[in-house]
């Protein structure tokens, strides 16, 4: 594995700050931060069985996740029962093959996509547009960031960091060469107009590509929520509906997809069910007088099966509501994007450096202030921040992070076992910073902690620790 | 590809074999546990199921009307002449839609909706006042498009077709044989975004208003 | 809860917290003021310095096991252990047993330990059922949460309901009080940018309330917080809780400045 840290790390930091900078983007991420929150709330006070309802969902992952094989050998057997194919790809090269060459075998020219993470992460529409199709993303927010030539920042709320100005610009844009002259600004004939053209999109194209909530082991079904209807038109107008879903999406039964079902609105957006459930299984039927004539499903493992097993696999609990980010404290400040792969927040700092590798994101894991409330929220209780901290652990016992950084905190670690000699060390600077910040009660600048007091003062010390203080009283009393 | 298969589950059950121990269940036990599976916990409510569905289906911004059988037509025609549109209509299947006898007054098509379509007629194989929801399924009769692409869609839900919970719509899917249908379709209010400023609207790309005929005595 | 025998008081080790003893000794004097008016005797071992956490949370285990075995003995002796601040109570109670899941010599000791230790308006309000002295402290407060005590030892209403005794004392709750103030140890030297971003945003949440003062249970925070108030220019007072209830609250806030005649 190469070490090539120093960079990674400048990347994120630099990012962060260009994001923290980012006017457009802090208005966009203050307008979003306080709506899911509150939602979600009011959303899980109004369920009194919420808390055992995550046990069950947790459980039922559990499950599944112990007995992965034999439960992807039973929903392949279903989806083989209904008509359908499934595909095994190891890798997200692997996948986008498999992908590309059903949709040539068709001579497919437009493929339009419900939102799908697991294709955001095999990058697939660069793969198909080199073929010579045309791509069209059809959640509204996948839509936008599409044409903004851009990726989903969010993994419910792709384009999250856009402004309604922002948008208008990229419709006018985009829509003026289709006839749509009228520059749009209301939220309402923004949507009318991505209604009208992406209606187009969906009834001429050739593939359907959705991703999968949810694969139903019992009954060889897809399972895809929308709130907008777009995964409903992928699945069911094109001639071949294409599935991509990571192998860790399996449930056992209908009756553990309604527990899951249960807490994933609630989570995600504070919905107690989207306005759309949808489960497809196969190609139309023999007697159907619509559907598509092909349906294949591609299982994607990408890494993910090496986690089972290890302290990692929690994570494969996870069901993408994004309840951890619209709860993460870093996530609000610098949105998506600075974390640099497909998925972000605390769920994306513990599963991108899994998947693509340890050195590729030593930032991730230390970028948050551990508040443990990504955990709180976590609908099927992964423990996040913990996770976070496995991989502080496994940073450190790799010796991946920054070589200056471990010997302080060694030899501080070491004084720290001493605390006679602690205190006598730090009397010294103690002392020092009393006398440099009694005049005001803060200093305004401090040596080694230059960016500390960039945005806030730093408090002065009392000029005695509390120990010495307190010896001299026991001496005096 | 069968080798990427293989290797898959090789990998994973190696992985799983390193890990904690765990009991190991066949895939007969496996599939022993599905064909059992049970409803787990469920959000518990007093409220009559009728009352309970319709309080959760007009939250989500759903209209409906209680009519009795035979008002299945006009009940129809009165609500599209309320927003000023044709006796017109894409007609899906079930057993009241099939017992209704059209008058020459309507005009019904029995065929999958198209971009331009601005009516569908659906009835709902069940309906889960836990939530609100509708249940339709695909079948030879009953196209999936018609649920997305008109402006307005219409279903009508036999009264007793209300249901508690999921399960109990996953139960009456079973029975009926249609569990494993090409399409089931869980329908909550109408289509609806909050990709623009994280602010809810309506019709996004599916029906803009949804509208029920809930009959009370068939 | 302790019943208190007037033979025999209730013995508590003061567990200082490194902030506390380096930042704001008044915080540990407060709280060996309010244990030993709860009729607690308390002791202060020598040999203490840090739980540990900038180790733990920089994931370097081996140096976080050497601080918690040298806590583990400076504490051997004290019936309970009493900590100041949320962060360093969840290091002892939560993370030094987890740390030594699997050593079979210390297992047991760091239990022991976990067992005995609580956080200081925890242990005064759940343990002892403490009846305080009366004392007043004229101000409107925010009262800020930390995540570590808030969420990993579930402190919330404690510290309210021993301020609801204050006279004079009114608390406003924060808008989101749940959420973190971007202190995070460590975090806030690694990534002060963000850290600053998300303090400026706690501190205009604290802002909306119109309180005068900010109170909280951990010394890290409220540090934080009263270095980017400080640094807005806004004049509210930051203390610990500790100060507060112990009648010490007369004197400088945190990041305020000695008055004249005393400096």
């Amino acid at each position: 594995m190469s070490v090539s840290t120093a960079s990674q790390r400048v990347e994120f930091q630099e990012r962060a700050r260009q994001a923290l900078q980012d006017t457009s983007l802090q208005r966009a991420l203050a307008k979003a931060r306080g709506g899911f929150v509150d939602h979600r709330l009011d959303a899980i006070e109004a369920l009194p069985e919420f808390d055992a309802i995550r046990d069950a969902a947790r459980d039922i992952k559990n499950h599944v996740l112990a007995n992965l094989d034999g439960y992807l050998e039973l929903y392949e057997q279903q989806v083989i029962e209904n008509g359908g194919q499934v595909h095994w790809a190891r890798d997200a090269d692997e996948a986008c093959q498999i992908v590309a060459g059903i949709c040539k075998d068709v001579g497919a020219k437009t493929v339009t996509k419900g939102k799908s993470m697991v294709s955001e992460e095999m990058h697939l529409n660069p793969v198909l547009e080199a073929a010579g199709m045309t791509v069209v993303e059809t959640d509204l927010g996948e839509y936008i960031v599409q044409l903004a030539g851009e990726t989903p920042s969010h993994i419910i709320a792709p384009a999250v960091h856009k402004t309604r100005e922002q948008i208008t610009d990229l419709f006018h844009e985009h829509h003026s060469p289709l006839g749509y002259t009228d520059r749009v600004t209301q939220r309402e004939a923004l949507v009318n107009e991505a209604r009208s053209v992406l209606r187009e999109r969906f009834v001429t194209a050739d593939v359907g590509i959705t991703g999968a909530n949810f694969l139903v082991a019992e009954t060889g079904a897809n399972v895809i929520v929308t709130n907008e209807g777009n995964g409903d038109l992928t699945s069911c107008l094109p001639r071949v509906h294409i599935v991509t879903a990571g192998i860790e999406k399996v449930v056992p039964s209908l009756d553990d997809l309604s527990v899951l079902l249960r807490v994933l609105a609630r989570s995600a957006t504070g919905q107690e069910f989207s306005a759309y459930t949808s489960l497809y299984s196969g190609p139309r039927r023999a007697d159907d007088i619509e559907g598509p004539e092909a349906y294949h499903v591609v299982l994607l493992d990408n890494g993910r099966s090496r986690l089972l097993g290890g302290q990692y696999q929690p994570m494969l609990r996870c069901i993408r509501c994004g309840a951890c980010l619209n709860h993460c404290p870093v996530y609000g400040s610098i949105g998506g994007h600075a974390y640099g792969w497909v998925y972000s927040g605390p769920m994306g700092s513990v599963l991108t450096p899994l998947l693509n590798g340890f050195d590729q994101s030593l930032d991730l894991p230390n970028a948050c202030t551990l508040n443990g409330r990504c955990k709180e929220v976590c609908p099927v209780r992964i423990p996040l921040s913990d996770l976070l901290l496995k991989h502080r652990v496994e940073q450190h016992e790799r010796r991946l992070s920054p070589g200056f950084g471990r010997f302080l905190l060694g030899v501080w670690a070491w004084l720290a076992c001493r605390p006679r000699l602690y205190q006598g060390v730090m009397a010294l600077p103690l002392r020092l910073m009393y006398l440099l910040g009694r005049r005001r009660g803060v200093l305004a600048w401090l040596p080694g902690a230059g960016g500390w007091t960039g945005s806030r003062d730093f408090p002065a010390p009392a000029g005695r620790s509390f120990m010495r203080q307190w010896q001299n009283r026991k001496v005096k009393s | 590809m069968n080798q990427a298969r293989d290797q898959i589950l090789g990998t994973i059950r190696k992985s799983l074999a390193a890990g904690e121990p765990r009991t190991l269940m066949r895939l007969e036990e496996l599939r022993s546990r599905i064909q059992h599976s049970r409803p787990q916990v469920q959000p518990e409510f007093d409220d009559d199921l009728l009352s309970r569905f319709c309080q959760k289906h007009v939250a989500v911004h759903g209209t409906y009307d209680r009519i009795s059988v035979e008002q299945i037509e006009s009940a129809v025609v009165k609500h599209l002449a309320g927003m000023g549109l044709d006796a017109q209509w894409h007609l899906g299947s079930g057993p009241l839609l099939d017992a209704t006898q059209w008058t020459d007054s309507v005009f019904v098509y029995r065929k999958g909706a198209d971009k331009d379509t601005k009516v569908a007629l659906s009835e709902a194989v069940a309906a889960v006042a836990e939530t609100g929801t509708l249940v339709v399924c695909s079948g030879p009769a009953v196209p999936p498009s018609q649920n997305y692409l008109p402006d307005d869609h219409l279903i009508v839900v036999d009264r007793r077709c209300i249901v508690r919970h999921m399960e109990d719509a996953w139960a009456i899917l079973r029975e009926s044989g249609v569990a494993k249908g090409r399409a089931i379709n869980l329908i909550t209010g109408p289509s609806k975004t909050g990709d623009i400023e994280q602010t809810i609207q309506y019709g996004a790309h599916g029906p803009r208003r949804l509208h029920l005929l809930i009959v009370e005595d068939a | 809860m302790i019943e208190a025998q007037t033979h025999s008081p209730i013995k508590v080790g003061l567990f200082i917290t490194c902030l506390a003893d380096l930042m704001r000794p008044q915080v540990a004097f407060a709280a060996v003021a309010l244990l030993e008016r709860a009729g607690c005797r308390v002791r202060v071992a020598r040999e203490q310095s840090c739980c540990g956490q900038p180790a733990l949370n920089s994931g370097d285990r081996a140096s976080t096991m050497n601080i918690a075995k040298s806590v583990i003995r400076a504490f051997s002796r004290d019936d309970f252990v009493v900590v100041p601040s949320g962060s360093c109570a969840d290091t002892l109670i939560n993370k030094y047993p987890d740390l030594f899941r699997h050593d079979v010599r210390w297992a047991g000791r760091a239990q022991g330990l976990a067992d005995k230790t609580f956080e200081l308006t925890t242990f005064l309000v759940d343990q002892l059922g403490a009846e305080l002295d009366q004392v007043s402290y004229p101000g409107v407060c925010a009262y800020h949460d930390s995540c570590s005590g808030l969420r990993e030892l579930a402190i919330q209403q404690q510290p309210r309901t021993l301020l609801d005794r204050v006279e004079g004392l009114s608390i406003r709750e924060l808008e989101d009080g749940n959420a973190c103030c971007g202190f995070g140890g460590l975090f806030s030297v690694k990534y002060p940018d963000l850290s600053g971003r998300i303090v400026s945003d706690k501190c205009a949440q604290i802002a909306q309330t119109e309180a005068d003062t900010v109170l909280g249970g951990d010394l890290g925070c409220l540090l934080n917080i009263a270095g980017r108030l400080r640094r807005e220019g806004r004049d509210l007072k930051v203390f610990h809780v500790a100060e507060v209830l112990a009648g010490m609250a007369d004197g400088p806030a945190i990041g305020e400045a000695e008055s004249e005649d005393k400096a």
